[in-house]
């Protein structure tokens, strides 16, 4: 349900807010949801991905709170240009298995 | 015992089946949920190879009855491998998530990495040294591995001595 809400915006903004949605030939209304779902979905990914870098989230972790599986998971590592969170004491203790 | 990540990983650089061959390789179900269920298997064309060799019983798959508490939070596929790891007295955890490599070390779990087996596979003849350095590539660009592992890990394949392989590309 959307629900109203107020906010005030200085003169400026509301005004580019507008050309903008005049741009995308959208209601103000309208194109601020999508700003806003687009904004906090980016907030999100950023936040998970700090966390999963720091190694406070693990892979599956991260991926399942983005709501994605682990194969887009790394799709997204990629796109960020980010690495995984195995550092170079791992390799060097990792064991043969063979 | 092997969870999501690697299973991913190494079905990327195409040594899944390969290493398959040479262990065995066990993960929770709940991984192979994770790593090849239906819905992916359209999208990731190398999802499908983890579910072949699942069929094929190249992987077993097993559920996990173990609620055992661990000493970090992990999601349930990685939790699941490290539980029917300690259940099953497993010999090493296959895992390229360094939290759960982190959980590893306080259990005092040994564990392996993809790159690791990569120059494992080289090392017992598996593979040939070219095939070896394109899978470390493809850990690299795909599998998003830092360049200083994969430079310890090339590095490590010069070490191993130039002798016969029984590689057959297409395994």
């Amino acid at each position: 349900m959307a629900r109203p809400t107020t906010i005030r915006l200085p003169d400026e903004l509301l005004a580019e807010l507008d050309r903008r949605a005049r741009s995308h030939q959208k209601d103000r209304a309208v194109f601020l949801r999508e700003l806003l779902r687009d904004a906090l979905a980016r907030d999100l990914e950023e936040e998970v991905v700090v966390a999963y870098r720091a190694g406070r989230l693990s892979l599956s972790e991260a991926a399942h709170r983005l709501e994605l599986d682990p194969w887009s998971w790394f799709d997204l590592l990629r796109r960020r240009n980010e690495t995984l969170s195995v550092e170079l004491e791992d390799w060097i203790d990792s064991r043969s298995a063979l | 015992m092997a969870d999501a990540s690697s299973l991913i990983l190494l079905a990327k650089c195409s040594l899944l089946r390969t290493y398959g061959h040479r262990v065995t390789l066990l993960a929770p179900r709940s991984v192979l949920r994770e790593a090849a269920a239906p819905e992916l298997r359209e999208a990731y064309p190398d999802s499908e190879e983890i579910a072949r060799c699942t069929e094929e019983g190249l992987i077993h798959g097993e559920a996990v009855s173990s609620r055992r508490e661990l000493p970090l939070a992990l999601g349930a596929g990685e939790a699941d491998a490290i539980r029917l790891f300690l259940a099953r007295r497993a010999d090493v955890l296959l895992s390229d998530d360094g939290r759960a490599l982190r959980t590893c070390r306080l259990l005092g779990i040994a564990f392996t990495t993809t790159p690791r087996v990569i120059v494992d596979l080289r090392a017992c003849g598996a593979i040939e040294p070219a095939r070896a350095r394109r899978a470390l590539e493809k850990v690299a660009v795909a599998g998003r591995y830092s360049r200083d592992i994969i430079a310890a890990a090339l590095a490590a394949l010069q070490e191993v001595p130039h002798g016969e392989t029984d590689d057959d590309p297409s395994s």
